[in-house]
């Protein structure tokens, strides 16, 4: 059976002023029937940019799919290809996504109500009385403790977590085979994080619903996931089961991005910073786009642009395999 | 919202300016039981050019006719006048500006043409040569101030729209399967609600005083049915020997756009961004 998402050397460019930048660069990457993928990575390395492709919601105006596919479903449907009346069919009700800031993701001037049963109407022509009880075990669903009240209220009176709550809630209205979570829980205060996550896991775990976490926290997506992709650069540079990855990493990105997370217990200690700044990797032509500021770096890492190999323990890496073998940490 | 309201209500000024457009509407619907007189209604024997009396308010025209009535009936041309232009324009404005804003492209570029194009024409100019093509009635006179009062709505219109569109909401609801036209009418237009009935308070005052000011030129409303502007023309030959014909709807004009424009600024303060929680 073919993977319920598949994308295959997906490229992405934005045109800016005369400029191109290259924000994603031959990126693939599989999302299995009921998996939990996470992607991880710094900011600015293009994990939006490669989730917002797969719903084709790029900035109309400046951003552009350059080549690639991205297949869905039991019959591989090419997403790129589709019509936008028959994608706008997929957006919602087999692929749904939720964004970082549940703070501006809600309409200000309607109700939850009516953002709600929109849903409903739109993707399964309820209306009435039909949404509203089902909107209702919605989010009751999503752990809201009073959601008659809840459905009345316009966003601005809601909490963060509440609203992320809600937007869960819709997200989830028409049981999509795939979640693309974008940062769920960043602008939310720990605590709340943490509620939020569980919940997603629950959800995910209830209706065997595949996930594409994104997140710059390696923690979250060690609790979360079963499979993680890192990526640098608009590129992936090392993927494979979290129990691996994270565990035995192989590229000195992922090493160093685990070295950047901080120890429990350390009071805030153990987080070493990764010098210097994430590159238009396309721009660095023939050489590893990490090797400025990679610390185990040669000189034929300057020379060559590293494919990605497999690496023990299953997965790929994208590293010159002599250093990777080398240098535990 | 609510927030917005008690803004407004401090706002006293606003507020009466409220109450006194108010007054003024209830006024020229009711006209028939304020004033027992017939606005067309001639006295030509020795009913002239009467001065402000007990039996006459504000007095007598040069033929008759009582200045209070005329002002009240005339009262209904320029206010339905001002309120059909006005929600024309506002329409139209909003329109154009949410298909710029929200589509770009092409249509963007032409529609903002056309607003800079007509912008730059004195609109008063613009409207005499668009009366002086036809025959004047009512209904060309809320056209063709309606046609000419758009411009201003669609330039806020579309500034909110691209501002609004790069919202995460909009994407949010482009991720739920939303299509344009139900992004742009559903969930970006009311929130432009706010600086739309804003212009169309101002824009209701400015219509007023411009349609008073062609009627005084003779191309507006056409007699017998009166305007105040036309009232104004009326009365300004014999504004040395008989005042009252001219100024009574000459104050008319300006408390009612005073007043529009109290309202307006008014709002625009309590709509104003800053103070929304
Ligand atoms: N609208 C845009 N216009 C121009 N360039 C863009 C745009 N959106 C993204 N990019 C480019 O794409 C690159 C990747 O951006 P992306 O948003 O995918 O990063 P990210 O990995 O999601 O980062 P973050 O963790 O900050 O969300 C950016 O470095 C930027 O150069
Ligand atoms: S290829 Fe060289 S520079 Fe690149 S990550 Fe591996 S060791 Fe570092
Ligand atoms: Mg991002």
């Amino acid at each position: 059976m073919p993977p319920l998402l598949d994308i295959e050397d997906l490229e992405v460019s934005f045109d800016v002023r005369g400029e191109t930048i290259h924000a994603v660069d031959t990126v693939s990457l599989t999302v299995g029937e009921g998996e939990v993928v996470g992607l991880v990575g710094e900011s600015g390395c293009g994990k939006s940019v490669t989730t917002l492709s797969v719903l084709r919601l790029l900035p109309r105006r400046t951003g552009r799919i350059t080549g690639g596919a991205i297949r869905f479903g039991d019959d591989g449907i090419d997403l790129l290809a589709l019509p936008e009346k028959e994608m706008n069919r997929i957006r919602g009700a087999k692929i749904s996504m939720v964004f970082q800031e549940p703070m501006t993701a809600l309409n200000p001037v309607l109700t939850c109500a009516s953002q709600l049963d929109e849903v409903y109407r739109l993707h399964r022509g309820w209306k009435g009385a039909t949404a509203r009880a089902a909107s209702i075990d919605l989010l009751a669903e999503v752990g809201i403790a009073d959601p008659v009240a809840t459905r009345r209220s316009y966003p601005h009176q809601l909490s963060g977590g509440m609203r992320q709550r809600v937007l869960l809630a819709m997200a989830l209205a028409c049981r999509p085979r795939l979640l693309i979570a974008d940062e769920p829980t960043t602008a939310l205060d720990a605590t709340i994080q943490a509620r939020i996550l569980s919940l997603l896991s629950d959800v995910q775990r209830r209706h065997r619903m595949a996930l594409l976490l994104i997140s710059h926290d390696l923690g979250v997506v060690g609790a979360l996931a079963d499979r993680v992709a890192v990526m640098y650069a608009g590129e992936i540079v090392e993927e494979g089961p979290v129990s691996d990855v994270l565990v035995t990493p192989r590229h000195p990105y992922t090493r160093a991005l685990l070295r950047a997370l901080p120890v429990p217990g350390a009071g805030g200690g153990g987080m070493e910073p990764i010098e210097g700044n994430v590159p238009d990797g396309k721009a660095a032509g023939a050489m590893c786009r990490f090797a400025p500021r990679c610390t185990v770096a040669r000189s034929e890492c300057f020379r060559g642009h590293p494919v990605l190999l497999g690496r023990p323990g299953g997965g790929l890496c994208r590293c010159i395999p002599g250093v990777m073998n080398g240098d535990r940490r | 919202m609510s927030r917005a309201t008690v803004n407004f209500a401090h706002s006293r000024l606003a507020a009466a300016g409220g109450i006194a457009i108010l007054l003024l509407v209830l006024a020229s619907l009711f006209a028939p039981l304020l004033t027992p007189h017939d606005p067309d209604r001639q006295h030509l024997d020795g009913g002239i050019y009467l001065p402000p009396s007990v039996d006459h308010p504000l007095g007598t025209d040069k033929f008759g006719r009582d200045i209070f009535s005329r002002i009240l009936y005339g009262g209904r041309v320029s206010l339905a006048i001002g309120f059909f232009a006005a929600a024309m324009s506002v329409t139209l404005g909003t329109l154009a500006g949410a298909t710029a804003g929200y589509f770009r492209g092409v249509g963007e570029g032409v529609i903002m043409r056309v607003v800079d194009v007509l912008l730059a024409f004195p609109r008063l100019i613009l409207l005499l040569a668009l009366v002086a093509l036809f025959h004047p009635s009512l209904v060309l006179l809320v056209v063709v101030l309606g046609l000419t009062g758009w411009m201003g709505t669609a330039r806020i219109v579309r500034g909110e729209v691209l501002s609004l569109r790069e919202r995460e909401f909009i994407l949010a609801g482009r991720a739920l399967g939303f299509r344009a036209p139900r992004i742009l009418f559903r969930h970006i237009l009311p929130n432009v609600l706010g600086p739309v009935i804003v212009a169309a308070t101002l824009s209701i005052g400015n219509t007023i005083l411009i349609e008073a000011s062609l009627s005084f030129l003779g191309l507006g409303v056409q007699p017998p049915m009166a305007s105040w502007g036309s009232m104004i023309n009326d009365g300004k030959e014999a504004l040395t020997h008989a005042w009252w014909i001219a100024t009574f709807p000459g104050l008319a004009v300006l408390v009612t756009v005073s007043c529009f424009n109290l309202v307006g600024d008014g709002m625009r303060d309590a709509f104003d961004p800053r103070f929304e929680p």
